[in-house]
C-alpha cells in the first residue's frame, strides 16, 4: 500500500487532480482556498496495488501562516497525528505560473520525501506560448516530471503509471541554491550537531537544521525533542543573527528564487508580451472604477429576480405532482390514522420543502458560475474597503460568499485567514448571511404577501423584497463584525495578501456536478431531517385526541373548521406554541408562529414544512389548500407579521449543523453558545422593532 | 577623522541658516508677512511659468496631492496673490495665475536666491564651489524621497529595491515572490481605492495600499513584466 499526498499552491488544482485519479467528486473552484481539510481517496493500479491519495489545502510554503495551511504543513512533515507521512508528494504545479510554484516545490523536496512534479494547466501555458523544456526541468531539479491538463483528464494515466512503478524511491535531495558563506557555515555546523545526536538522519539534516534557524519556535523543535544544551546553542545562534540584523528566512526565500530564475532561463520561454493579457483586458472592465461596483450589483439583481421568475414553472410542476400524489393516496387507500400520517406529514411536510428545489439549485447555478469563473476573488477584491472599514479583510469575504450557499462550508472556510481575531469574528457573523436555507423560508412569505408588482428595468416587487432580505442579512454581517472588532475582537486590521486567479472557462462538467451534489444534498435533508421533524409534528400536532371536546362541540353546532382548529390548540404542539405565545406575542407571532419557530431551530426549512403540516391538520375536513392559500386566509397573519417574521429569520441562528461546526473550528462550547445567544437576540429586538413601529404606523 | 555628532551639527546649522536667511528676506518687505513657508513656495513654482498652470501640474511639481493644494491655494488666493481661472476650451480645468501681487513677491523671492548663491561664491574659493554644488547636486539625487508601489499608476511597471514592512507580511510577500529586485505592474486599483492588483511573476495579487506603501520601487520603462 502506497500513500501520497497532493500538494502545492492554492488553486494550482490539486483537488482536480485528486478527483481524476481517484473518481471523487470533491469541490473545485477557481479561487485559492477552496480546500480545506485533507480528504483522502484510493485508487487500484492496473497491477491491482492500493493507492491512497491524500488531497491538502494549497499553501505557499512549508511555515504555516493559516490553520488550512497548517494541515498540510502538517501532513507533509508527518507532524500529525492522524495522518501518517506520506510515502510520496506529488506537486500539483502551475506550469503557466513556474517561478512562483517551484518555490514550494522546491522546499518540498528538500524535506527527504519523494516528490513528483505534476506539471499541470499545460493547456494555459501553451494558450500562453509558454515553451517548457520538460526533460531539461526534471534534469535541474533531479524529480521526474509528468505534464498533465488535469481538468481534461490528460496526463492523469501517465501519473498513474508512475506512481505504481515507484520510481520516486530514489531521489537527490541535496539542494542545489547556496546562502552567503556565513549562514551557510552556520547550517552546517547545526545540521551536524543534530547528526551527532542521532537525532536526524544524514540526508534531511539540512533541511532540519534550516528549520530550527528559521523561527524561534519551529514546530520542529518539538518533534524532534531537542536536548537542552543543543535548544541553548540554537538560541543563541538565533540572538546572534537578530543582533546582526540577518533575517535566515528572507536570505533563504531570495537564494531559492535566484536559483529558480537561474534554472528557468534554460527551461522556460516565452514571449514576454504573452502573459496574463487576457486577464487583464476582463479586469479592466469588471474591476473598473464606474463599471466594476455596477456590474456587480446587477449580477446580484438578476441573480434575486431570476430565482422568482425562472424557478415558477418547475415549482408548479413540483407543486401539482404532490397535489396529485395526495389526491391518489386519498383516493386508494381508506381513511385511517396511517392515512392521515401519510399525506398531512409526509407529503405536505416534505413537498412543502421539495417544492423549493428549483430555486435553490439557481441559486447554487450562479454562485457555481462566479466561483468558477474567477469572478468569486474579484468580488473581494471589489469589497476590500468597505470590509476593513468593518475591520474585517477581502480574506473574510469569501467565506461570507460561500456562507450564502450554507453557512457550513462559510464557516470551515475561515480557515484561510490567518489573523485569529479576524477569524473568529468572520465565524461568529457568517450564519447571519442568508443561506440556502433560508430561501424556502423567505419565498413561501414572500410568495403569499408580496404582491407581484412590477417595478422597473424589470424588477418585481418580491424579487427587490428578497434582495432586501438579503441586503439586510449583510447589514447584519457588517453591523455585527464591526460591533465584535470593537469589543470582545479588538485590535488593528491585519495586512492582507489575496491572490486573484486568472479567469478561466466554467467547465459544465462541474457546474452540474456541484449542482447535482448540491440538490442530493437537498433532498437527502428533505428525506430524513424534515421528513422525520414531519412526523413527529403531526403526530404532537395530532394527539392527544380529544373526542370529549370533539363531540362537545359539534353538538354546539360548531363549524368543521372551528372544532378543528380547537383540536389542534389543545394538541401536544398546540400547547407547545400556547407556552411560549406570551413571548413572542409582542413581535406579532400567534402560537401557529410559536409551534413553527420551535421546530425550526433544527433546520429553517422545517418552519415550512411545519405550517404545512399545522394547516392540512388544521383544515382537515375542507378542499385542500395549497400552504400559501392557507397562509393568506389566516386572518393573524397580517403582510406586517409576515413582515416581522421575515425579519426575525433573517438574523435568528437555527441551524444545529452550524452550532456543531462553530463548536468544532473554535473547539469550545463558548463561542458556538455565544452566537446563538447574540444571534436570537437580534432577531427578537429587530422583529420587535418591525412589528411594533408598523403597528403604530399602519 | 569623522565625527558623527558634529556634522550632524554642521549639516543642520546650514540649513537653519538658509532658512533665517530666507525668512529675513521677506521680513524686510511688506510681501509675504501672511503667507507660511509653503505658501511662498507654491507662488514661487507657479512664477516658474510664463502662462497660467492647471492646479495638476502645479501638485506634481511640488510633490504634493492635488487635494493639499488646493488648501493651500484657497488660503492663498484668498490673500491676493494668484488667482483662478477656468480654460475657456474646457470649463472644467482650473488653472492659477499670478497676481499682479504674486509676480511683486516671487520679484524679490528670486532676488533672494540669486543673493544666495552669490554670498556662497563670495565665502568658497573657484575650485571649493564646484566641489560644494557637485557634491550637493549627488546628494540631491540619491537622498529623493523614494518611490513606493501605492504611488504607481494603473499600468505602470515597476522594480522593486526593498520592501519595509514587518516580518510575517514581508516573509510571506517573499514567498510570493515579491523580492527585492523584482518587477511588478500596478494592474488595477479598486474602485473605492483600495486595494491595489498587482502583477508579479505571472500571478496577480491583491494587496492592500498600507503594504504597497511599504514596498520601495523604481519606475521601469518596460510595458510587460
Ligand atoms: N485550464 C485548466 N484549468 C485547470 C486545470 N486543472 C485545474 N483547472 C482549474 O483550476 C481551478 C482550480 O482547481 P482546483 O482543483 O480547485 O485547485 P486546488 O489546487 O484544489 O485549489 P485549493 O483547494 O483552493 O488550493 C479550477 O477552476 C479548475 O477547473 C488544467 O489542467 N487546465
Ligand atoms: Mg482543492
Amino acid at each position: 500500500m502506497i500513500r501520497i499526498a497532493l500538494a502545492g499552491n492554492p488553486n494550482s488544482g490539486k483537488t482536480t487532480v485528486f478527483n481524476a485519479l481517484t473518481g471523487s467528486q470533491q469541490k473545485i473552484a477557481n479561487y485559492g482556498g477552496v480546500t480545506v481539510e485533507k480528504k483522502e481517496g484510493a485508487f487500484k493500479s492496473k497491477k491491482g496495488k492500493n493507492i491512497i491519495v491524500l488531497d491538502l489545502p494549497g499553501t505557499y510554503s512549508l511555515d504555516a501562516t493559516s490553520p488550512d495551511e497548517q494541515i498540510a504543513q502538517e501532513v507533509l512533515l508527518g507532524l500529525r497525528k492522524d495522518t501518517e507521512k506520506p510515502h510520496a508528494i506529488v506537486v500539483v504545479v502551475d506550469a503557466d505560473n513556474l517561478e512562483r510554484h517551484l518555490y514550494l516545490t522546491l522546499q518540498l523536496k528538500e524535506t527527504g520525501t519523494p516528490i513528483i512534479i505534476a506539471l499541470n494547466m499545460m493547456d494555459i501555458a501553451q494558450r500562453h506560448n509558454k515553451k517548457i523544456n520538460i526533460e531539461e526541468l526534471s534534469n535541474k531539479l533531479g524529480v521526474p516530471v509528468v505534464p498533465m491538463v488535469a481538468r481534461s483528464e490528460l496526463g492523469i494515466q501517465a501519473l498513474k503509471d508512475f506512481l505504481e512503478e515507484e520510481k520516486f524511491t530514489s531521489i537527490d535531495i541535496q539542494r542545489k541554491w547556496k546562502l552567503s558563506p556565513p549562514l551557510e557555515e552556520l547550517c552546517s555546523r547545526v545540521s551536524q550537531k543534530l547528526v551527532l545526536k542521532n537525532l536526524v538522519a544524514e540526508e534531511v539534516s539540512d533541511f532540519y537544521a534550516r528549520g530550527l534557524l528559521r523561527t524561534k519556535n519551529s514546530p520542529l523543535s518539538q518533534v524532534l525533542k531537542l536536548p537542552e544544551d543543543l535548544q541553548k546553542y540554537l538560541t543563541q545562534c538565533l540572538n546572534q543573527l537578530a543582533w546582526q540584523g540577518i533575517h535566515f528566512s528572507e536570505e533563504e526565500i531570495s537564494a531559492r528564487y535566484q536559483w529558480i530564475e537561474k534554472i528557468l532561463s534554460t527551461v522556460l520561454h516565452h514571449p514576454s508580451e504573452s502573459q496574463i493579457t487576457w486577464t487583464e483586458k476582463i479586469d479592466k472592465v469588471l474591476l473598473h472604477k464606474v463599471a466594476g461596483p455596477f456590474i456587480f450589483f446587477g449580477l446580484i439583481a438578476i441573480l434575486f429576480q431570476s430565482i422568482f421568475t425562472w424557478a415558477t414553472y418547475p415549482m408548479d410542476v413540483i407543486d401539482t405532482t404532490f397535489g396529485w400524489l395526495s389526491v391518489q393516496v386519498e383516493n386508494i387507500v381508506p381513511s385511517s390514522f396511517l392515512r392521515d400520517l401519510f399525506v398531512e406529514g409526509v407529503i405536505g411536510g416534505v413537498g412543502s420543502v421539495i417544492i423549493f428545489l428549483p430555486q435553490i439549485l439557481l441559486l447554487f447555478f450562479f454562485i457555481c458560475l462566479l466561483e468558477d469563473t474567477g469572478y468569486m476573488a474579484r468580488a473581494a477584491f471589489l469589497m476590500d474597503r468597505l470590509m476593513a472599514r468593518v475591520g474585517l479583510s477581502g480574506k473574510s469575504f469569501i467565506p461570507l460568499l460561500s456562507s450564502f450557499a450554507c453557512a457550513i462550508p462559510g464557516v470551515m472556510a475561515c480557515r484561510t485567514i490567518e489573523n485569529k481575531r479576524d477569524r473568529f469574528t468572520t465565524m461568529l457573523v457568517a450564519p447571519l448571511t442568508t443561506c440556502s436555507a433560508r430561501l424556502p423560508v423567505y419565498a413561501l412569505l414572500i410568495g403569499a404577501f408580496v404582491p407581484a408588482i412590477p417595478l422597473a428595468f424589470g424588477l418585481t416587487l418580491p424579487g427587490v423584497t428578497l434582495f432586501g432580505l438579503y441586503l439586510l442579512g449583510i447589514i447584519g454581517v457588517i453591523g455585527a463584525a464591526w460591533v465584535f472588532r470593537k469589543t470582545i475582537f479588538r485590535g488593528e486590521a491585519p495586512p492582507v495578501i489575496l491572490e486573484l486567479p486568472t479567469y478561466k472557462m466554467p467547465q459544465l462538467k462541474v457546474v452540474l456536478r456541484n449542482m447535482w451534489n448540491r440538490s442530493k444534498m437537498f433532498v437527502r435533508r428533505a428525506g430524513t431531517i424534515i421528513l422525520s421533524m414531519s412526523i413527529v409534528l403531526w403526530l404532537l400536532s395530532s394527539f392527544p385526541k380529544n373526542p370529549e371536546l370533539e363531540n362537545k362541540l359539534v353538538l354546539e353546532g360548531a363549524s368543521p373548521q372551528v372544532v378543528s382548529s380547537n383540536m389542534l390548540e389543545q394538541s401536544y404542539a398546540g400547547r407547545i406554541g400556547k407556552f411560549i405565545e406570551p413571548v413572542i406575542k409582542p413581535l406579532g407571532f400567534d402560537w401557529k408562529i410559536g409551534i413553527g419557530l420551535v421546530a425550526s431551530f433544527a433546520a429553517r426549512e422545517v418552519f415550512v414544512s411545519t405550517m404545512a403540516t399545522i394547516y392540512q391538520v388544521e383544515g382537515a375536513d375542507e378542499e385542500s389548500l395549497s400552504l400559501r392559500e392557507s397562509l393568506q386566509r389566516d386572518t393573524n397573519l397580517t403582510p406586517l407579521v409576515a413582515m416581522s417574521l421575515l425579519v426575525f429569520y433573517v438574523f435568528a441562528c437555527q441551524c444545529m449543523s452550524t452550532i456543531a461546526i462553530v463548536r468544532r473550528e473554535t473547539n469550545s462550547w463558548r463561542w458556538p453558545l455565544f452566537m446563538v445567544a447574540y444571534m436570537t437576540a437580534l432577531a427578537y429586538v429587530a422583529a420587535l422593532l418591525v412589528y411594533q413601529v408598523g403597528s403604530i404606523l399602519f | 577623522m569623522y565625527q558623527p555628532d558634529k556634522y550632524n551639527q554642521w549639516l543642520f546649522n546650514f540649513i537653519n541658516r538658509v532658512h533665517e536667511i530666507e525668512e529675513k528676506a521677506f521680513e524686510n518687505e511688506l510681501l509675504a508677512k501672511d503667507l507660511t513657508y509653503t505658501e511662498i513656495h507654491v507662488v514661487y513654482e507657479l512664477g516658474k511659468y510664463e502662462a497660467p498652470q492647471p492646479m495638476n501640474v502645479i501638485a506634481q511639481d511640488l510633490q504634493i496631492t492635488q487635494s493639499s493644494l488646493t488648501s493651500l491655494v484657497n488660503r492663498i488666493e484668498e490673500k491676493k496673490y494668484l488667482k483662478r481661472t477656468r480654460d475657456e476650451s474646457d470649463r472644467r480645468i482650473v488653472s492659477l495665475e499670478l497676481t499682479e501681487r504674486g509676480n511683486k513677491l516671487n520679484y524679490w523671492h528670486t532676488q533672494f536666491h540669486k543673493n544666495l548663491t552669490k554670498k556662497i561664491r563670495e565665502i568658497l574659493n573657484p575650485g571649493e564651489v564646484d566641489l560644494f554644488f557637485n557634491t550637493l547636486q549627488k546628494l540631491n539625487h540619491s537622498m529623493s524621497i523614494p518611490l513606493t508601489a501605492d504611488q504607481l499608476k494603473p499600468g505602470q511597471v515597476a522594480r522593486i529595491e526593498s520592501i519595509r514592512s514587518d516580518g510575517s507580511t514581508k516573509t510571506r510577500l517573499m514567498e510570493m515572490g515579491v523580492l527585492s529586485g523584482t518587477k511588478i505592474k500596478l494592474l488595477k486599483i479598486a474602485p473605492l481605492g483600495d486595494p491595489f492588483e498587482i502583477q508579479v511573476r505571472g500571478s496577480l495579487v491583491s494587496i492592500r495600499k498600507q503594504e504597497a506603501s511599504q514596498i520601495e520601487v523604481s519606475l521601469s520603462e518596460e510595458v510587460y513584466v
